[in-house]
């Protein structure tokens, strides 16, 4: 009889609780080499998170249809409640690149990628409301209290370089996403998991730098702590207690190293718009966080736009999305084809995502805008796993529907675990009375993108 | 844990509660993730008997099952145990009968005349095991000390115990610990855990709950007095409607309440989407209560029958139906049941502002007849008029605006006192319904309007007057004259959904200190809006074109109110509203006109005013009502069950009743009984001796506590997916023993701690973890790390600045800040101010404004139900105890406390031990320690003794 078969709720979390909780998370995580359930076609992820909802219908999902029935009257239920008049995008679409993948204008930058991207034009959710859509791309979940997609990775495969945290979060310098730090949290999963949130001014990483000089102090307690675990050999906790305070020395070194940018060519800085007022910030993010996918940080995630500062174009989409589009757009670029030139874009996932899409028909007075639409909106993949130079699903002739191939969020993350060789149904965690997976019980990997 | 090991404690089970593990519960556990109705596998589902029966798309049925399993081809992950494989080969034998077992925690109690130690001993010896030696005395005075208090045992009481040869030493040590109010504050935040006591809203707002910390207060008090738990549980439930004088029974019910509000959801204009929201609000509910008391599932029950349990589908719409009627305090004008931020608790509070109001109200009516209207209206009339002069009041209606104990009239203008930040009046509401309509307003420039705010601010928006529909999504529906502040410093229509607040391109607004302005807005039948500014068109108009119907607002009667708004930059002159859009020369017309003149005082008035100033003082002189964070109920409607859980397939009508595995569980009340008459059954029911799983959660819970894991290993668990018991018959023991004590929980910690398992040594044991790495049958006592609050708490009580304080409102480590849209963010800040030195129970439990050295010590977001908390060691964790302000500082002080008990530096070595770690330090600590002081410092070591494992950790 196997050692964990005892328990109703074993394997993994039976090891994990035997193993790893017991002796600490540091154990715990050695384990991460045999985690993969299968051979992974990714090793770690870089998601690019649009806060407010990005128009599908004005970036990567072209709707000639909307044109020609521009101004005509569509009800339609919207999150106000109101229908209205169709609204023919105000930028103009062209295929691009050998593929020829139809990208507006309104990301120049991005469309000459086209090659590189995967897009899905069905993707649909389930909430109209800022919050829990962020949540629910995040954790599957509209409400809060689940863990986040990166802690549920980081469960899993554990960490690849034990000097930076696994999961890092690099949130818009103008604020928090709506729901703040609920999305990257650890949930019901042990504390060790959850997202950090890089800061972009003082320590990155809360409470990395000595406030005095603590090195003599240090030795003496790493004897004290060596002396104390030797005393009370066989409870391996205390050994990683030893070994978390040398991480800890280790990491006060390589995170600074990680955030210092400067050493980046001037090519670099440029190329992603490190000189114009309107990218230099997130220019710097999408550098940072290039960086910290060089250094083997497992899941990396980069917000665009934040709670009150995003692409919530309710009243004057030309301006909203034209001003989002312009920060976004090149350095969004930039980081794909660095990341191609560097060789990663062959083991790391990049996923373009959004809170929901926006509707085909106006909103507003004057300077027209678009509501918050679940039912259908666009995400993109690149990189590893999937193959480049495609769409995938389609929207109805408006926008407003999936028509072909509706991809849920469940199917998106049960896509991107399986890309990372797991299994979304076996990747589960007790608790209080559920074994709980980040696609609840849905879900279904998206075969037909795979490369 | 070794196979005999399992073995024995499955086959203990077994015999324990004479059951045999459930057959259609190994499928569950085993097979169903694949072979459900969804995935049917190789076409077989085996989620229900109808389905199992007939087998897959391959011939052979059950029969084929068994033979793949025997074989260990199924489940793919590997062979099941040898004792399950028997279990399935008989159930199919027998037919496979699907109804669900008894299972072991529904069993009535059965009570077995032994001691902790001679079940514990006895299954030791049953496994070649033994118990470990008595521990220490210096070790177990400081293990007791934070298992019962969460904190340090002094250097005195440690010596004290030590030295204290007789026989009752331990006993009369326990029985001090548990008189002391420190046991409540340690044992309460367990019990917070569980029940995800939370003080902030979550979602997207994530507002502060201002009146939750009465719940925290009420657990602590609670459980000092030792009250029944019976009684305890009671209240939770049911609490204001058992014993609704009792200010602790109302706030107990704070627990039904503390998951998150979705703000936006509840209100949206949506039905659908509101009754979404509120379904997920109820099985959230349900999970706290059938989690908390019943150590069951019940919540995993709403889209299906219980895939572990014998819980139906059905019983979980009963069970809801039984707290349907409950509501958080919320802020919904579409519900007279109003509690906005909390129940008040003095029931006569609103009585006494309702009867002064009333009094202020007929001092007004005199004081108005005094005076006759002096406005002539050469155009129109409005509808209603505020001019400020001796009050607040309409001047040609009854919309008056409430006064407010901030209200500043001064030269017969609204204005901010000193400090103030703003003040706004809601009016009363409308009588008739409005469509077309003018808003207007005077308001005189107090300070340059460049850049309102703080310099450091990028300014903000200034509101001068809003009508909105207080139902509905939140200003959705408003109107109104802004001062855009916060970007191009023009006037602008204003509207909570930004895609009527639109950029009319008028000028910038350059009016001086002094100046003032005259502004109008008109609402055009044909959506039309228009702005004016003394008496001319200002900007372009506009016209929201979404739809056919345009968006010209209605407001409601007997809804909609005006907010009328004073800032420190602009002073309100006068208000009106008129139902009509003013055409250009009416605007114009009433500008030339001009605001109402100034009243003249009137002879024989003064009497009157200061009647009504006297009032005024007496109505602001009543305190704050306290208010407490809790169930807030309403008519529960009829409850129905709803196909896969969802609220668009609404199936038969369903009367309130408990769960069908327990006994009693038939309420007898009908589909439309009350909410008082639906609790007080649950709670009695729940809370019920002859209900054995109530007291036997209660007793795991406390067990685990004490021991590190539960006889069961998951405390909200205790079906079949929470793993079975290791000690099945001292469970039931003990939870008699508790009925019988009078639900005494200060008994059970005595009975517990006196144990000789729990007084026996911590030290490693090579062998017996080979046979029991887990330890569940306590070997030693599991050494384990101090929980985040217990490592806070031990700095501040090292450092003696430990603020003794308890109880009242929490004190917040963060500050808050509103960086844009609606949405509240903490961040976390450290200070010596007297309030932060407070125990970290009393710390205010916020969503988003976690510690990052409490969050890396596993304190749980607090959303979370968390019956049991993890212990991890990071790399964050280590950074956070080293450089966290809190230790830093915490490390001084604790510097300059030594320093100031001792002279010397051997003398204040060990005084810093004994402090941390109440021993002496050895000879070699000793000597490092002075070459660190040398070194350095004395603060070094006093910090380097934050950071020791032995600080950290409970042998």
């Amino acid at each position: 009889m196997p050692a964990n078969s005892f328990s109703s709720n074993k394997s993994r979390r039976r090891i994990l609780l035997d193993a790893g909780f017991g002796f600490g998370w540091l154990a715990a995580s050695s384990l991460a080499g045999a985690a993969p359930h299968f051979a992974p076609k990714a090793k770690r992820i870089l998601q690019v998170f649009c806060v407010g909802g990005m128009s599908h219908m004005d970036t990567f999902d072209y709707k000639p249809e909307l044109d020609k029935r521009d101004g005509k009257l569509f009800e339609m239920p919207t999150f106000f409640g109101q229908g209205g008049n169709l609204y023919a995008s105000p930028w103009k679409f062209q295929q691009r690149g050998q593929s020829g993948l139809w990208v507006s204008d309104l990301l120049p930058q991005l469309a000459t990628c086209a090659d590189k991207l995967t897009v899905i034009r069905s993707m649909t959710s389930r909430s109209a409301n800022h919050m829990p859509a962020v949540a629910q791309m995040n954790t599957g979940f509209i409400l809060s209290g689940f863990p986040a997609m990166g802690a549920w990775i980081t469960y899993a495969l554990g960490t690849e370089n034990q000097d930076l945290p696994a999961f890092v979060v690099l949130p818009d310098h103008r604020n928090y996403p709506w729901g703040g730090t609920l999305q990257w949290s650890n949930g019901f999963l042990p504390a060790a998991v959850q997202g950090t949130a890089f800061k972009s001014t003082g320590d990155p990483v809360p409470d990395l730098s000595s406030p005095f000089d603590q090195s003599r102090a240090r030795q003496w307690v790493n004897a004290m702590n060596r002396s104390y675990a030797e005393r009370h050999a066989g409870d391996s906790d205390l050994d990683a207690r030893v070994r978390s305070y040398e991480l800890a020395a280790q990491m006060q070194l390589s995170v600074p190293d990680a955030v210092t940018l400067e050493g980046e060519s001037e090519a670099t800085k440029r190329a992603y718009g490190f000189d114009q007022p309107e990218t230099s910030y997130m220019a710097r993010r999408c550098v940072l966080a290039r960086r910290l996918i060089e250094r083997g940080v497992r899941f990396v995630q980069v917000y665009h736009g934040a709670s009150g500062a995003d692409w919530d174009a309710h009243g004057d989409l030309t301006g909203n999305h034209g001003r989002m589009a312009k920060e976004y757009d090149q350095p969004v670029a930039a980081l794909l084809n660095d990341l191609d030139a560097r060789g990663l874009l062959k083991d790391t996932l990049v996923m373009g995502v959004t809170e929901f899409g926006r509707t085909p028909v106006a909103q507003g007075a004057g300077k027209k805008g678009r509501d918050h639409h679940p039912n259908c909106f666009t995400c993109w993949l690149a990189g590893a796993g999937v193959k480049p130079g495609i769409a995938y699903g389609s929207s109805d002739d408006l926008g407003n529907q999936p028509a072909e191939n509706p991809v849920t969020i469940y199917d998106f993350h049960a896509t991107a675990l399986h890309l990372l060789g797991l299994n979304h149904e076996k990747l589960t965690y007790y608790h209080n009375g559920i074994r709980r997976r980040l696609t609840d019980v849905h879900g279904h990997v998206v075969q037909p993108i795979l490369a | 844990m070794s196979t005999r090991l399992l073995l024995a404690l499955y086959a203990g089970l077994c015999a324990a509660a004479e059951v045999s593990v459930d057959a259609p519960a190994v499928l569950a556990r085993r097979c169903v993730s694949c072979h459900d109705a969804k995935a049917k596998t190789s076409g077989l589902d085996l989620s229900s008997r109808e389905s199992a029966l007939r087998g897959g798309s391959k011939a052979g049925g059950l029969s084929l099952l068994l033979r793949r399993v025997q074989l260990g081809q199924m489940p793919p992950e590997g062979a099941l145990p040898a004792a399950e494989q028997e279990l399935l080969a008989k159930w199919i034998e027998a037919g496979a009968p699907w109804t669900v077992k008894e299972w072991w925690s529904l069993q009535p109690l059965r009570h077995t005349p032994k001691s902790i130690d001679d079940f514990v001993t006895a299954k030791l010896r049953d496994n070649g095991l033994t118990l470990s030696p008595p521990t220490s005395r210096r070790t177990l005075v400081r293990r007791v000390t934070y298992d019962l208090t969460g904190l340090p045992p002094t250097p005195e009481d440690v010596e004290s115990f030590v030295n204290d040869a007789g026989s009752t030493a331990y006993e009369k040590l326990v029985d001090r610990l548990l008189a002391s109010p420190h046991y409540g504050e340690r044992w309460a935040r367990h019990w917070l855990d569980v029940v995800r006591f939370t003080e902030s809203e979550g979602f997207e707002r994530d507002v502060l709950r201002d009146h939750a910390w009465p719940y925290r207060d009420y657990v602590i008090r609670s459980l000092n007095q030792d009250k029944p738990y019976i009684q305890f549980a009671r209240e939770q439930i049911a609490g204001d409607i058992l014993e609704p004088k009792s200010r602790d029974a109302v706030i107990a019910t704070g627990l039904l309440v503390f998951g998150p509000t979705d703000a936006v959801g509840l209100t949206s204009a949506v039905e659908r989407e509101r009754e979404a929201v509120r379904e997920d609000q109820l099985e959230e509910m349900v999970g706290v209560v059938s989690q908390t008391f019943l150590g069951l599932t019940a919540n995993c029950a709403r889209c299906h029958d219980h895939k572990f349990d014998p819980i139906p589908q059905r019983d979980y719409y009963r069970f809801k139906a039984a707290l349907s009627g409950v509501w958080q305090p919320f802020e919904d004008a579409a519900s007279t049941e109003l509690f906005p931020d909390g129940r008040v608790l003095d029931t006569t509070h609103d009585e006494k502002i309702a009867a002064l109001k009333t009094r202020i109200q007929a001092v007004e009516g005199e004081i108005a007849k005094l005076y006759k209207q002096t406005t002539v209206w050469t155009a129109v009339k409005p509808v209603a008029q505020w001019t400020f002069d001796v009050d607040a009041r309409d001047q040609l209606g009854s919309r008056h605006a409430a006064a407010t104990s901030k209200t500043q009239l001064h030269e017969g203008r609204l204005e901010t006192g000193p400090g103030e930040k703003s003040i706004s009046l809601v009016t009363a509401p409308l009588g008739a319904n409005i469509t077309a309509k003018t808003l207007e307003a005077w308001v005189t420039v107090r300070k340059p309007l460049e850049n309102p705010g703080k310099s450091e601010e990028p300014g903000k928006p200034l509101s001068v007057v809003q009508i909105y529909n207080r139902s509905g999504y939140r200003g959705a529906a408003s109107d109104g004259i802004q001062f855009a502040g916060d970007t191009n410093k023009q006037w602008r229509n204003i509207s909570t959904a930004n895609f009527r607040t639109t950029d009319v391109n008028g000028p910038k607004e350059t009016a001086s200190a002094g100046e003032r302005i005259h502004l109008a807005i008109t609402y055009v039948a044909d959506g039309t809006i228009r702005l004016y500014r003394n008496g001319v068109p200002y900007g372009q108009s506009f016209r929201p074109d979404a739809g056919a119907n345009g968006l010209t607002q209605t407001y409601a009667a007997g809804d909609a109110v005006l907010k009328l708004t004073a800032t420190p930059e602009l002073g309100l002159d006068e208000a009106r509203l008129y139902d009509s859009a003013l055409t250009g020369e009416q605007v114009a017309a009433s500008f030339a006109a001009g605001p109402a003149p100034a009243m003249q005082r009137k002879e024989g008035s003064a009497p009157l005013f200061e009647q009504r100033e006297r009032l005024q003082r007496e109505l602001e002189a009543i305190p704050t009502p306290e208010k407490a964070f809790a169930a807030a109920p309403r008519n529960p409607g009829i409850t129905h069950l709803l196909l896969r859980g969802d609220v668009n397939r609404k199936a038969e009508a369903l009367a309130p009743t408990g769960l069908s595995a327990l006994p009693g569980a038939d309420f007898k009340l009908a589909p439309d009984s009350s909410d008082a008459e639906r609790r007080r059954r649950l709670a009695e029911w729940i809370a019920d001796p002859a209900n054995p799983i109530f007291a036997r959660v209660i007793v795991n819970r406390v067990w685990a506590h004490h021991f590190g894991t539960g006889i069961v290993e998951n405390p909200n668990d205790l079906g079949a997916n929470g793993g079975p018991p290791s000690h099945p018959e001292l469970l039931d023991t003990l939870a008699v023993e508790f009925i019988q004590s009078g639900w005494s929980l200060k008994s059970l910690h005595k009975k517990i701690v006196l144990s000789a398992a729990y007084r026996q040594s911590s030290t490693y044991n090579k062998e017996a973890a080979a046979k029991d790495a887990g330890n569940r049958l306590l070997w030693r006592y599991t050494p384990r790390r101090l929980e985040g609050e217990a490592v806070r708490d031990a700095m501040l009580a090292v450092s003696g600045k430990l603020n003794d304080n308890p109880s009242g409102p929490s004190f917040r480590p963060f500050k808050v800040t509103k960086p844009g849209g609606s949405y509240v963010k903490y961040e976390p800040l450290d200070s010596g101010d007297a309030d932060l030195q407070r125990r970290s129970v009393y710390r205010m439990n916020v969503n988003t404004g976690g510690d990052p050295m409490l969050e890396s010590l596993d304190c749980p977001v607090p959303a979370v139900k968390t019956p049991k908390r993890p212990s991890t060691t990071t790399a964050l964790q280590a950074l956070s105890l080293m450089n966290n302000p809190l230790p830093v500082r915490l490390s001084k002080a604790f510097a300059a406390r030594v320093a100031s008990e001792g002279q010397s530096i051997d003398t204040q070595i060990e005084r810093a031990f004994a402090l941390a770690l109440g021993r002496a330090p050895d000879d070699h600590e000793r000597e490092s320690g002075r070459g660190l002081i040398q070194d350095r410092n004395l603060e070094a070591l006093c910090w380097g003794l934050f950071n020791a494992s032995e600080f950290l950790q409970l042998e």
